[in-house]
This record gives C-alpha cells, sequence and structure tokens, in this order.
C-alpha cells in the first residue's frame, strides 16, 4: 500500500470534489472519520489492494453510511472506483448512492438506515470465527447510531460469542442529526457500558492516525470483541464545518467550496 | 406437519456443510430432532430478533446458509426492515420460517396474531414465500424453498391438519385436488384451508385448486382459472398481499379479464375475543359452518 495515497488531506480533497457544484450534504459526517478510513485502508485493515473482492481480505462496514464520501474517496485512491464516479457523483444514472451500498465493489455492508451494518458485521465476525478464519471484521458505527437497539442487540450476541475477530469503531463526532448526543441520549460513558457488554475498549483521538493505529494493534491480539472509541470532530479539517452541525445536511455554495479547498493541505 | 418440518430441518442440517438454523430462542420441540443429530447447526440467538435477520445475513455473506426460525408476528413482521435491507436489497439468500401464522395463537391475545405477513413482504424486490397446507406440500415447499438462491419466506399456519396429499407432488406449482367438469365456480386455497376448500369442492360438486407458492405465483395459476365464471379464495391471511392479491394480479397483469371474484380471508380487523381456533375463525367470518352457509347460498343462487 505504500505507492497510495491515501493520506487524509488526500481523501478530504476527493470529499471536497465529490461534494462540488451543491451536489451532497453529509459532509461532515464524511470528514469526521477521514483519519480513520485512512488508517483503516493504509494496513490496519488486511485488504489486497488490487482486488475489492478478494475473498481472503479483511471486511470494512461503514454502518454510518452518512459518511460514505470518506469511503468512496479510498476506493478512489486504490483504483476501485473511477474519476468518472467521483467526477458524477450523485448525478442522474450513476452508480454511487449518498449512503453505503454494498453493490459498489469495496463497499461490504450496506449502511444509511441507521443499526443495520453493525449486525450484519456481527453476522460475518460470527461466521468467520466458527471457521476460524483469520478475516477481521471491521465496522464504522456513530455515536448517534448506537442509539438503536438492534446495535445492542448485536453487541450482546458479540459479546457472548467472545468475536475477538470483531472491531467496532465508535465516530464518536459528538453530534447526531438534529443536535449533540449528550442532549438527546447520553451513551456515556462508552467505555464502561462496552466493557459490561464484554467488550475490551479503546479510546483514541480519532484525528490521530498513530493513536489510531495503535488502538487497531491492539484490537488484533484481544480475546473479545474490541471497540475502538474515536473522539472526533464532526466536519474535521474544514474550519467553517467544525462542530457545526448544520454541515449534516447543508450543501457547500461556490464560495465555501473554495474556502474548503484552500484550507486541505 | 410440523413433524415433516422438523426432520426436515434435521436433513439439511445433516447434509449441507453450509447450513446453520437460527431461532430467536423460539420452537422448542421442533428443534429437537436437530439439536440431538446436529447440534454445531442450531443456534439460539436470543430474544432478538433485528439481530437474528442480520446475523443471518452476515452468515450468509460469508458463505453459510442460514434458516431463520420466529413466530409470524415477530417474524416477519417485526424484522421487515432488517428483510428488505439486510436480505432483499443485497439478495443474500437467507430463508425464513414464520410459525404460527394466521390465527392458530390468538387464544394468547392479539400479540400473537399474524393476518398480514405475506402482504408486507411480498412487495419486497427478489424474496419468494410459500405457504404449505398440508405435510406433502410443505416437503415439496421446503426443497424448493431451502434450495433456491434467494431469499425466502415460508408460512407455517395451524400444522394438525391430517395428511392431504397422499400420492407425492412434484412441484410447487398449483394443482386440482377436485376438478369438475363445470366452469362455474373454482375454490382456490392456500395454507391451512387446504383440507376445508377440498372438503367443500366435493360437497358442492365444484373445482378447487391449491396454490402454494403465493410469491412468485406460477402463471399456471392463470390458464387454471382463467375458464371459470366465478373464483372463490380461502385464506387464513388478510384479502390484500395474499393469495386472494396474488392471483387477481395475474389476472389483471396478463389484461386477462377476471371472472367475478368472492375472497373468504381475515378481516382488517383485532380478535376481540379468547377462545378455540374455529372460535377465532368465526370472528372472521371462517368457521366451517359460517363457510358451509356462505357457499350454499351462492351455489343454490346459480
Amino acid at each position: 500500500m505504500n505507492n497510495i495515497d491515501l493520506s487524509p488531506s488526500t481523501l478530504r480533497k476527493n470529499i471536497i470534489n465529490m461534494a462540488k457544484d451543491g451536489k451532497s450534504g453529509h459532509l461532515g459526517c464524511a470528514f469526521s472519520l477521514v483519519e480513520i478510513v485512512s488508517a483503516l485502508y493504509s494496513g490496519a485493515a488486511h485488504i489486497n489492494s488490487k482486488d475489492p473482492i478478494c475473498p481472503n481480505r479483511d471486511i470494512i462496514g461503514l454502518s454510518k453510511g452518512h459518511g460514505v464520501m470518506a469511503i468512496y474517496s479510498a476506493l478512489f485512491q486504490l483504483g476501485w472506483i473511477s474519476q468518472d464516479q467521483i467526477d458524477n457523483y450523485l448525478k442522474d444514472g450513476t452508480d454511487l448512492f449518498g449512503l453505503a451500498e454494498d453493490h459498489t465493489p469495496g463497499v461490504d455492508i450496506s449502511g444509511g438506515s441507521l443499526g443495520h451494518g453493525f449486525p450484519v458485521a456481527v453476522g460475518m465476525a460470527y461466521g468467520l470465527q466458527r471457521r476460524n478464519s483469520s478475516r477481521h471484521v471491521f465496522c464504522i458505527v456513530g455515536d448517534g447510531e448506537i442509539n438503536e437497539g438492534s446495535v445492542w442487540e448485536s453487541i450482546l450476541f458479540a459479546g457472548h460469542h467472545r468475536l475477538a475477530n470483531l472491531t467496532m469503531i465508535i465516530d464518536a463526532n459528538q453530534y447526531q442529526a438534529m443536535g449533540l448526543t449528550k442532549d438527546i441520549i447520553d451513551m456515556e460513558p462508552l467505555d464502561k457500558k462496552f466493557e459490561a457488554f464484554g467488550f475490551e475498549s479503546f479510546t483514541c483521538d480519532g484525528h490521530s492516525v498513530d493513536e489510531l493505529n495503535k488502538a487497531f494493534i491492539s484490537t488484533r491480539s484481544s480475546h473479545k470483541p474490541s471497540v475502538i472509541i474515536a473522539r472526533t470532530i464532526k466536519g474535521a479539517g474544514i474550519s467553517f464545518m467544525e462542530g457545526e452541525n448544520i454541515w449534516h445536511y447543508k450543501k457547500m455554495t461556490t464560495e465555501e467550496e473554495n474556502t474548503a479547498r484552500k484550507e486541505i493541505l | 406437519m410440523r413433524t415433516v418440518l422438523s426432520n426436515l430441518i434435521s436433513e439439511s442440517a445433516k447434509n449441507d456443510e453450509n447450513f446453520l438454523l437460527l431461532t430467536g430462542d423460539h420452537g422448542y420441540a421442533l428443534f429437537d430432532e436437530i439439536r440431538k443429530t446436529s447440534p454445531e447447526k442450531f443456534v439460539n440467538v436470543g430474544i432478538m430478533e433485528q439481530a437474528l435477520i442480520s446475523t443471518a445475513a452476515g452468515l450468509s455473506k460469508v458463505g453459510y446458509k442460514p434458516l431463520c426460525y420466529g413466530l409470524a408476528s415477530f417474524v416477519p413482521i417485526r424484522v421487515l426492515e432488517q428483510i428488505k435491507f439486510d436480505l432483499c436489497l443485497s439478495n443474500n439468500p437467507v430463508k425464513i420460517i414464520g410459525d404460527g401464522a394466521g390465527l392458530i395463537y390468538t387464544n394468547l391475545g392479539n400479540s400473537h396474531y399474524c393476518g398480514e405477513d405475506m402482504s408486507v413482504l411480498s412487495p419486497l424486490e427478489g424474496i419468494e414465500i410459500y405457504s404449505p397446507g398440508d405435510p406433502e406440500e410443505m416437503r415439496i415447499c421446503y426443497k424448493e424453498f431451502i434450495s433456491s438462491d434467494v431469499p425466502a419466506y415460508l408460512r407455517v399456519g395451524k400444522c394438525d391438519n391430517p395428511k392431504f396429499n397422499e400420492v407425492p407432488l412434484t412441484s410447487t406449482k398449483p394443482y386440482f385436488t377436485n376438478k369438475t367438469n363445470s366452469n362455474e365456480i373454482c375454490l382456490v386455497s392456500t395454507g391451512a384451508m387446504l383440507g376445508i376448500a377440498n372438503q367443500f369442492s366435493k360437497e358442492f360438486n365444484v373445482s378447487h385448486l391449491s396454490i402454494m407458492k403465493i410469491k412468485t405465483i406460477d402463471k399456471e395459476a392463470l390458464d387454471h382459472l382463467k375458464s371459470f365464471k366465478h373464483i372463490i379464495f380461502f385464506e387464513e391471511h388478510v384479502r390484500k398481499g395474499g393469495l386472494t392479491s396474488a392471483v387477481t394480479d395475474l389476472f389483471i397483469d396478463s389484461n386477462t379479464t377476471l371472472p367475478k371474484v368472492t375472497s373468504y380471508s381475515l378481516k382488517n380487523s383485532f380478535v376481540s375475543k379468547a377462545g378455540s381456533h374455529q372460535y377465532a375463525l368465526s370472528e372472521h367470518g371462517l368457521a366451517t359452518d359460517q363457510l358451509r352457509i356462505k357457499l350454499k347460498c351462492i351455489i343454490d343462487a346459480k
């Protein structure tokens, strides 16, 4: 993966290119998980960069499908989706949807209807564990998404079956669609909740690729399912989007697009 | 019929290394055999229907052939979105059994009443729906249900009906249990109404067609029925989205003129009183005596 540029700045540029001309909202959701995606596709997850459907690679699921532009951005860098797909994102008759769907090679699990992707990831991890497979299952969820009861059903199942091949990554950007998670349904303390459900928890700066990589290495040696609580900022990397929840929905004007481009190093 | 189903599931477990039976803590006696002969293929996920379906979707994605079992009130009703999004969208060929469909559990109250399971599944792309009425229909339906490469639902209603078909069926296609020379009336049934509809066909000397696969319904149903002047449906399910809809849609989709249609099906109403299965049917006008009187009126008027 050494010769493939999966740096956070490149991923952010791709996201801007996809969302340009006012085509897409969900920018805040995508920017908060850029470093998580960068770390996963740069080596934390064992993938074959030449083959998106390689049957032996690790699985990467995006349960919070709203951040899918970050995934598409990485898939573009890997060559799994085309420049044309980036340039024409969400235009009439194009393949890529605004939420993750698994008909796209490299998108392993459909997400976006919240509370679906993680339970499917748990099923995959359970099946792989039964076969003593070395494949690992990573699944990114939102800290708002974990309001969903279906997520907790599957957390119970994963904990009971000690799915050591499963890592949940919580993009803990503190916001959900309508406001602060702590004001709507306060899920803290996340680490203690997950530990009580049989998970090993790791907390890190979700915008530090180094910290994320250390956490990913630790999850590999865990004998339990793992959760990485990645403390992130919604809209990270673009000053006028950071912590401004309107960027869950808002689409960029040309002026905002130009400003954003200048801010990405 | 439950014994047949239990044995069929156990056979799948023995013969297919990728088969897994998943239940949400339901079906105790039904799984005695598989728990004895293939315990490693039996997974009780716990009382969590959403996880039941989604876990099965994940298992399917890594090569397993999961069969999910639940009571129809919960699987598919509670988990419709999981079926739509986790199974149908990705064409994960997970199999689902909804047991206790119809009025069979209504002595427990409305929580276990399920007259709309086929209705909610019918519009979903890709899923197939089976509704067998006796042990032989169960056998032939299960064979196709379990081996297809699409998501599929097996509706299990009242199960203690006697074996009706003595000769093995060769397919799930619609078939006449009684065929007269008259083209005036044809009774058409699915599922648990098989026996009573056949009995009426003999009492009143009219034809009877059994349809066990509701989706995708075989077009031979149209060929069988289009020459009749009056079709009378029997189903322990609401009219919309079940047998009546499936057959009348066939006529509409093929631009064929519909004969006169009468549908004896469940009302869109909850059960109001406790009682036996026949009592519950009577609240919907479907008890045997009620149906006999209604049929007699129709036939006497001809």
